[in-house]
């Protein structure tokens, strides 16, 4: 007795061994199980996609669209062709006037939906749907890879994708909660730098000198500080590197510093809210706003600091959180510390908070 | 039973565990998220008084809410956060 059960298991690890090794059906056992797996994964991302599709829905409707299932399908299908990158002569103009006609052209889609309505609350409602178009784009790009491989039987690219799934739907997460920051106006991460904007100039006329950007003039131990930050309270970034070039230009170069102020991405393991300094534009904009900077500065032999608050990017687009909300007075003093050690009195200075100013006026 | 077999059936026994202990792995359930809530902090211009609230729609900071008890200056939101809530226990 003993003896057959031994033989039968011998048999089958022998047998078990010569397929495994000698034929694809390893392979197949692997592949099959990894597609089973990514399935799972991809119905947690039309999960979210499709809460995110009826929220966007919804928001419409509340706002009065005529027919919101057909804007948010043709907002969330919106798609952006990057300029000629193989002649790279006027490539920044080139990129400029096509990302300025993709938001006129977004905005003008949904005023002829939605009608006339405040500027922050089309702002709001573009960010919302913006959201959804990357969750969108996500689970398209994944399912795509998905059914390649499955269909061409190829282990390497299921498995390459396999790998890069937690990472993800971290992202489609980080996304997903984001909502709920945009559809209230509450203020995210990334709005760091019109905060401490904010609380350098509290109460101060804003007053308008691009496309929804703004200016705010205070005095500090007898300097004159520009203040530049995006309009609020509406979710927009705005040209803040326009505004800097339009001062500059305005006081002929007669500026002795611009101090620019954003949030960085950190490194796994630093501390969220912790502030560092450098010198260069501190904002991630594809490269408009950031090369007007640079090329005034330069032009004026203007120095330029970066003062950055490190976060995640998953706490960039959510809700701020205490510790980025506690960073921003300090900043506020390191500002003040660099305006009283490194501007002559009497000397002017520009300071530039970066990022999305929702939820901030 | 010989002692071959016994070593064959504790190395199958052994691959089971492992490939359980593998799946338990991979499908093991995320932590709870720490239940969070939306804070507005209110200041006076002045910087004499200091409130907090639940946030409410349509709070932004900056915006005005009223005039201090304090003082009688311009109370204003000073900041919108999320925050733990911390459990009692």
């Amino acid at each position: 007795m003993d003896g057959d059960i031994q033989g039968i298991i011998s048999t089958i690890i022998l047998i078990s061994l010569f397929l495994m090794m000698f034929t694809n059906i390893g392979q197949k056992l692997q592949l099959m199980f990894l597609t089973a797996n990514l399935k799972s994964k991809l119905a947690i991302l039309e999960k979210l996609l499709n809460d995110a599709l009826s929220r966007s829905e919804k928001l419409l409707a509340l706002a009065g669209s005529k027919n919101p299932k057909k804007t948010v399908r043709k907002l969330t299908e919106f798609f952006v062709i990057e300029p000629v990158s193989i002649e790279p002569t006027d490539i920044i103009r080139r990129l400029a006037h096509i990302l300025d006609t993709r938001r006129h052209n977004v905005r003008r889609i949904l005023v002829e939906d939605l009608g006339e309505k405040s500027k922050h609350e089309l702002s709001n409602i573009e960010v919302v749907l913006e959201v959804t178009s990357a969750l969108n784009y996500l689970y398209k790009v994944v399912r795509h890879y998905l059914l390649l491989g499955e269909k061409t039987s190829n282990l390497i690219l299921v498995m390459q994708l396999a790998y890069l799934m937690p990472t993800i739907l971290k992202i489609a997460d980080a996304y997903h909660k984001s909502l709920d920051a945009f559809e209230k106006g509450l203020p995210i991460g990334d709005g760091l730098g019109p905060l401490v904007a904010y609380r350098l100039t509290y109460n101060a006329p804003r007053k308008p000198i691009v496309e929804e950007t703004v200016y705010s003039i205070t005095e500090i131990d007898g300097r004159l500080v520009y203040v530049v930050k995006a309009e609020g309270p509406g979710a927009t970034v705005g040209k803040p590197g326009e505004a800097i070039e339009k001062l500059v230009e305005k006081e002929n170069g007669n500026i002795s510093r611009i101090i620019t102020v954003d949030a960085a991405l950190k490194l796994e393991g630093e501390e969220t809210g912790s502030i560092a300094e450098g010198v260069g534009a501190a904002i991630g904009d594809p490269g408009p706003e950031k090369i007007r900077i640079e090329r005034v500065a330069t032009k004026y032999n203007i120095p330029v600091d970066a003062l950055v608050v490190k976060m995640s990017a998953e706490e960039a687009i959510q809700t701020m959180n205490k510790k980025i909300a506690e960073a921003a007075d300090n900043v506020v003093e390191e500002i003040k510390d660099i305006i009283k050690h490194r501007v002559p009195r009497g000397g002017k200075v520009i300071v530039a908070g970066i990022g999305n100013t929702i939820g901030i006026i | 039973m010989d002692a071959f077999t016994m070593i064959q059936l504790i190395a199958i026994v052994l691959l089971a565990i492992l490939l359980v202990f593998s799946i338990l792995m991979t499908e093991r359930k995320k932590k709870p998220e720490t239940p969070k809530r939306t804070i507005t902090v209110i200041r006076c211009d002045n910087g004499d008084y200091e409130t907090r609230r639940d946030f409410r729609q349509g709070d932004f900071v900056g915006k005005v809410e009223g005039k201090c008890p304090k003082c009688g200056g311009i109370l204003r939101v000073h900041s919108i956060y999320v925050e733990e809530i911390q459990s009692a226990k």
